[in-house]
C-alpha cells in the first residue's frame, strides 16, 4: 500500500504518521517549501495542540512534535517538492530540484492547506501601492524573515490570524492603529480579542471597513467607514494614516489540485466534498484540514487528517452506501457532506454557524423530519462545533437521505 | 553629460554617448514599436521613460484586445493604422514570441439603437475591408451561449483577438537592444530645445542628452511635450478606465471578446479572456482632468453592473484583482502621427487612445516614414528580427523541464504556486534585457504574484531574490521602483 501525502503541514504530517501506523508500506510526504510545518513554524504564539496533545503548544513547537512523529514512523519525506497536475488516476506529477518526478500511489491524501483572500477578492477600492499584505505574508515576514513589514499600521479583519498578527506588529514596535471588522461581532476567537487588542490597547471597529486605499508608492492611509446593511454610513468615513494595510478577510482552501482530480467544488466549502473519514468521491482520494473546509483549531486539522491516514490503509474504496449533509438555515459550513453508512463507528460532524446563537439548537433534518437534535449555547461563527450523532440516529440514516444541518434560536 | 543616476539597459553605464540620430520619449507601447523598427537602421537610437520599468502607463493597463478595425471612422488615421496593425502584430507576434490569440470579437446588440449601431459598424467594415459578418440571435447564442439571452443580433469580427500587453512592450524593446539600441529610465524630460546645429537638446533631470530627431511617444504626457517645443494647439486629457481580473477558473467563460454596441463614449464594458487564461471585465470611461489611477467603488460597481448585462455571472466571487489606467483623450478625435509644426526634428505621436495598443506597429510604420523626411535611413545586415523570452516552465513538455531543472535546479524550485513560476525563471529575467527590477517587472515578465493569492505566498520569496541576485539591502527592494518599499529592512540586522 502507497500512500502519497500532498503538504506536509499539520495535516500532512498527521496524516502521514497515521497511514503508516495503519500498516501502509510506503508513505511519501510531498511538499513543496523547504521544511516541513505549513504555517506553523510562523505562528509562534501559542494556543496550539490542547485537544491533540493535551498540551498549549507554540506553532512550531506543535510543528516540531509532528516532526519528530514523522522521523519516528519512517515516512518518506520529499521537500521543495510541487505537484504540479494531479490526474483522476491518482498520478501525480511533482516538480523538484531533481527533476520532474511522476508518481502513481494508491491512495492520495490532499493536506494542500489554503490560502489567504488577497485584497482583490474583497475589492478594496484605491490605489495600488506596496505595503498592502494578508496577515499570513506578514506574519512571515516578521517571523520567519525578520523583516520590519510596517512602522504605522491598520488591520482589516478580526479573524484569528488578522488578530494576532495585530499583536505581533505593536510587539515589534509598530504603531497598530485600528483593527476593523465588518460584522457587528469580532471574526476570531475570544480570548484572541482580549489577548491581542484588549490588552494592548488596539481599537476594533465593529461594522466598519477599509473603503479606499491611498498613496502613490507606498500606502500613505486608509479610510475607513461604518457599514450598515452591507452599505457605508455617509459621514463615517475616517482616514488613518498608515504605511501598512493588513487583510485577514477569509481563508480559502488551496482546491486547484483537487478539482484537477475532476472533482466538484462545493461553494460553501470551496473543496471536494468529503464523509466523515475525508475520503471524496474518488475512491482512494482524500481530502483533510483546511484543504476540505476551514478549521478553528490546528488539533481538528490534524485529527482529521489522521482519521484520513488510517482509513486510507485499512480501506479499499467506499461503501455505495451513502447520505449527503448539507448546511441548511443559520449554518455556513457542514463537514463532512457525505455519510458513509454501516460503518461500525458513528460519524462526528462538524459544523460553523453563519453568525452568533446565544442559545439555539441545532437540528439534523430529512425533509421536515428531524433525526437529531441538541441544543447549544454561545455558537459563533469562529469555531467549530461538533454535532453529536447517536448509534441509533446514524444507523436509521437511509442510503441516498439528503439531511440538512440548520440551527434555530427560540 | 550625467545621465549616471538613469538606470540603463543594454550597455554598461548609461549612454556612453549623450548624441543620438534619434530619440524617443516614452517606452509605452507606440515608443516600444517604434524603436524596434527603428533599431533595424544604421541609428544610434535611444528609448527613454520616466518610470521604472518599460511598459509605459496606458500600455500596461488596458483591455489587452487586438480590435478588428471596423470601429474607428474609416479615413481617419486610426482606422488605416488598427488595419495596419492587426496585418503586423500577425508578423510581430510570431517573431517575437508574443502571446496572442484570434479570438474573434462579437458587439452585442439588444435594442434598435444597437442594432443600428453595428449596422453602422457593419458597413465600416465593409469599407475598410476587415471581416465582419452580421449574425442574428440564433447564430450568436450558437456562438456563445452564456451572453443575456436577450441578444438579438451580434457584429462578429474573426480577426481581432487579444495579447499580452505587458509582454509585448518587453519584446519589443528586448529587440531594439538586441539590434544594438539603448534605452535608460527612470528619467524625465524637463525641456526640449532645438540648437543651432540642428540637433534637439533634450534635458532631463539627469542631465541633456541630444538627437537630430526626437519621436514624442508620451502617452499622457505628449501634450506636455509639445508645448516643451512651443506647441499648444493640442491637449490631451486622463479617460480613466476601471477593469476587475478574475480567477483563471473561469477565463473559459466566454470564447470571444464580448462588447456591448459602442456609444459616443466608447466602446463600453467588456468581458474577455487574456492570453493568460484570465477573466477580464472593464472598462470604465470617467473623463477626468488631472491622473488619477484609483479604482473607485463606483466605478467597480459599473463594471459589474456592465459585464453582467453582456454575460450574466457572479463575478465578483471570482475577483482576484482590479486596476484603473488611464488612456489619453487627445483635443483632436484621431490619432496624431506628424511632424511637429513648430520644432524642426521633432516627431508627435499623441493622443493615442484606444485601438492605440492594436495600432502600435502600424504607427510605428508611420514614424518611420516620418524619419525618413529628416534622415537617410539604411537597413542593418545584421538585423536580427527574432526575440525569445527566457524559458517559461509551464508552457514546456514535462522533458523539456527535465532538461532545465538538470542543468539549474531551480527551475525545480518552485516560488509562485498559482502561476507556478520558478526561482530559475524569475532569475532569468533579472538577466534579461530589457531587466526586471522590482516585483512588478518580475510579475509582468513571468507573471510571479498575477494569480489568485496576488503574491501572497511568493513576495516574501522574490524579496530574498531581489536582494540576493540584485545584491541589494531589503529595503532597497521596491514593488515598482522610487518609494515603493516592501519592507522597511532586517529587524535582526542588529543581531548579526
Amino acid at each position: 500500500m502507497f500512500v502519497a501525502v500532498v503538504g506536509g503541514g499539520p495535516a500532512g504530517m498527521a496524516a502521514a504518521v497515521s497511514a503508516k501506523r495503519a500498516g501502509a508500506d510506503r508513505v511519501v510526504i510531498i511538499e513543496r517549501a523547504e521544511r516541513l510545518g505549513g504555517v506553523l513554524p510562523q505562528c509562534i504564539h501559542s494556543g496550539f495542540g490542547v485537544n491533540y496533545y493535551g498540551e498549549d503548544l507554540t506553532g512550531p513547537e506543535f510543528a516540531e512534535r509532528l516532526r519528530a512523529d514523522v522521523k519516528a514512523s519512517s515516512v518518506e519525506v520529499w521537500l521543495n517538492a510541487m505537484v504540479i497536475e494531479a490526474r483522476p488516476d491518482k498520478t501525480l506529477i511533482i516538480s523538484t530540484p531533481h527533476g520532474i518526478s511522476f508518481v502513481k500511489p494508491d491512495a492520495v491524501i490532499f493536506a494542500v492547506g489554503a490560502r489567504e483572500r488577497p485584497r482583490g477578492a474583497i475589492a478594496i477600492p484605491g490605489a495600488r501601492p506596496a505595503g498592502v499584505y494578508t496577515a499570513g505574508t506578514a506574519q512571515y515576514m516578521i517571523n520567519i524573515q525578520g523583516f520590519e513589514v510596517g512602522k504605522e499600521v491598520f488591520v482589516l479583519g478580526s479573524g484569528d490570524i488578522g488578530l494576532i498578527t495585530a499583536r505581533r506588529m505593536a510587539l515589534e514596535g509598530a504603531k497598530v492603529h485600528g483593527v476593523a471588522e465588518l460584522m457587528p461581532f469580532p471574526g476570531g476567537l475570544a480570548r484572541n480579542v482580549q489577548q491581542c487588542l484588549k490588552d494592548f490597547n488596539i481599537p476594533l471597529l465593529l461594522s466598519h471597513t477599509v473603503t479606499e486605499v491611498l498613496g502613490s508608492e507606498r500606502v500613505e492611509a486608509v479610510k475607513v467607514a461604518q457599514v450598515e446593511n452591507g452599505k457605508t454610513v455617509p459621514g463615517t468615513e475616517k482616514v488613518f494614516p498608515v504605511d501598512t494595510l493588513v487583510l485577514s478577510v477569509g481563508l480559502l482552501p488551496e482546491a486547484e489540485l483537487i478539482r484537477q482530480m475532476g472533482l466538484p467544488i462545493l461553494p460553501y466549502t470551496g473543496s471536494a466534498a468529503v464523509d466523515q473519514f475525508f475520503q471524496t468521491d474518488l475512491p482512494g482520494v482524500y481530502v483533510v484540514g483546511n484543504g476540505v473546509g476551514i478549521w478553528d483549531l490546528v488539533d481538528n486539522v490534524a485529527m482529521s487528517a489522521s482519521v484520513a491516514g488510517s482509513h486510507a490503509v485499512k480501506y479499499e474504496g467506499r461503501s455505495s452506501d451513502l447520505a449527503e449533509v448539507l448546511p441548511g438555515v443559520g449554518v455556513r459550513v457542514v463537514i463532512p457532506q457525505r455519510l458513509s453508512l454501516g460503518e461500525s463507528d458513528v460519524p462526528r460532524i462538524w459544523f460553523r454557524v453563519a453568525c452568533p446563537i446565544p442559545v439555539g439548537v441545532a437540528l439534523l433534518t430529512r425533509g421536515e423530519e428531524v433525526i437529531a437534535r441538541k441544543g447549544f449555547a454561545g455558537l459563533k461563527p469562529a469555531e467549530m462545533a461538533e454535532f453529536p450523532l447517536k448509534e441509533e440516529q446514524y444507523r436509521a440514516i437511509r442510503p441516498g437521505d439528503k439531511l440538512h444541518l440548520r440551527v434555530q434560536q427560540p | 553629460m550625467e545621465t549616471s543616476s538613469g538606470k540603463s539597459s543594454g550597455m554598461g553605464p548609461v549612454a556612453h554617448t549623450a548624441v543620438y540620430d534619434v530619440i524617443i520619449i516614452g517606452a509605452g507601447i507606440v515608443g516600444a514599436a517604434a524603436f524596434r523598427e527603428l533599431c533595424k537602421y544604421d541609428l544610434r537610437v535611444l528609448l527613454l521613460d520616466s518610470l521604472h520599468d518599460v511598459g509605459g502607463d496606458a500600455s500596461r493597463a488596458n483591455s489587452a484586445i487586438l480590435h478588428g478595425g471596423f470601429d474607428p471612422q474609416p479615413g481617419t488615421l486610426m482606422s488605416d493604422l488598427n488595419k495596419e496593425g492587426v496585418q503586423l502584430w500577425f508578423q510581430w507576434t510570431q517573431e517575437l514570441s508574443i502571446d496572442v490569440e484570434w479570438t474573434g470579437s462579437l458587439v452585442l446588440a439588444f435594442n434598435d439603437v444597437d442594432i443600428a449601431e453595428i449596422t453602422r459598424l457593419y458597413h465600416n467594415g465593409k469599407k475598410v475591408r476587415v471581416p465582419v459578418k452580421f449574425l442574428g440571435r440564433d447564430e450568436t447564442l450558437r456562438r456563445e451561449p452564456v451572453v443575456n439571452p436577450e441578444v438579438r443580433a451580434s457584429l462578429y469580427a474573426p480577426v481581432s483577438g487579444i495579447i499580452d500587453p505587458f509582454q509585448a512592450v518587453v519584446a519589443l524593446v528586448g529587440s531594439g537592444l538586441k539590434n544594438g539600441g539603448k534605452l535608460v529610465l527612470d528619467t524625465e524630460v524637463t525641456h526640449l530645445v532645438k540648437l543651432p546645429d540642428g540637433y534637439i537638446a533634450v534635458q532631463t533631470n539627469h542631465g541633456e542628452l541630444r538627437a537630430k530627431v526626437v519621436i514624442n511617444a508620451a502617452g499622457l504626457n505628449a501634450a506636455h511635450i509639445m508645448r516643451m517645443a512651443g506647441e499648444d494647439w493640442f491637449s490631451i486629457h486622463p479617460r480613466r478606465g476601471q477593469y476587475f481580473i478574475l480567477d483563471r477558473n473561469v477565463g473559459n467563460l466566454v470564447r470571444h471578446v464580448i462588447f456591448r454596441a459602442p456609444t459616443p463614449k466608447g466602446k463600453g464594458v467588456l468581458v474577455s479572456r487574456t492570453t493568460h487564461g484570465n477573466l477580464l471585465i472593464g472598462p470604465t470611461a470617467e473623463d477626468l482632468t488631472e491622473p488619477d489611477r484609483r479604482t473607485t467603488a463606483e466605478g467597480l460597481a459599473e463594471v459589474l453592473q456592465g459585464a453582467k448585462y453582456l454575460v450574466p455571472f457572479p463575478y465578483e466571487r471570482h475577483a482576484i484583482a482590479q486596476y484603473a489606467g488611464l488612456r489619453a483623450i487627445g483635443s483632436v478625435d484621431d490619432f496624431v502621427v506628424q511632424h511637429s509644426k513648430v520644432m524642426e526634428g521633432l516627431i508627435n505621436a499623441a493622443g493615442i487612445k484606444s485601438p492605440g495598443l492594436t495600432a502600435a506597429p502600424g504607427i510605428a510604420h508611420r514614424l518611420i516614414e516620418l524619419v525618413t523626411d529628416l534622415l537617410t535611413l539604411e537597413e542593418k545586415r545584421d538585423f536580427d528580427p527574432y526575440f525569445e523570452f527566457p524559458p517559461i516552465l509551464r508552457e514546456l513538455p514535462y522533458v523539456d523541464r527535465e532538461r532545465l531543472i538538470k542543468e539549474d535546479p531551480t527551475y525545480g524550485h518552485m516560488v509562485c504556486r498559482c502561476e507556478l513560476v520558478t526561482e530559475g525563471e524569475i532569475k532569468s529575467v533579472l538577466r534579461m534585457q530589457p531587466a526586471a527590477t522590482d516585483l512588478d517587472s518580475i510579475k509582468r515578465r513571468v507573471r510571479a504574484t498575477a494569480g489568485r493569492c496576488q503574491g501572497g505566498f511568493c513576495t516574501p520569496r522574490i524579496i530574498d531574490i531581489l536582494s540576493r541576485e540584485l545584491n541589494l539591502s531589503y529595503d532597497q527592494v521596491t514593488k515598482f521602483g522610487r518609494n515603493s518599499k516592501l519592507v522597511y529592512g532586517d529587524n535582526r540586522r542588529g543581531d548579526a
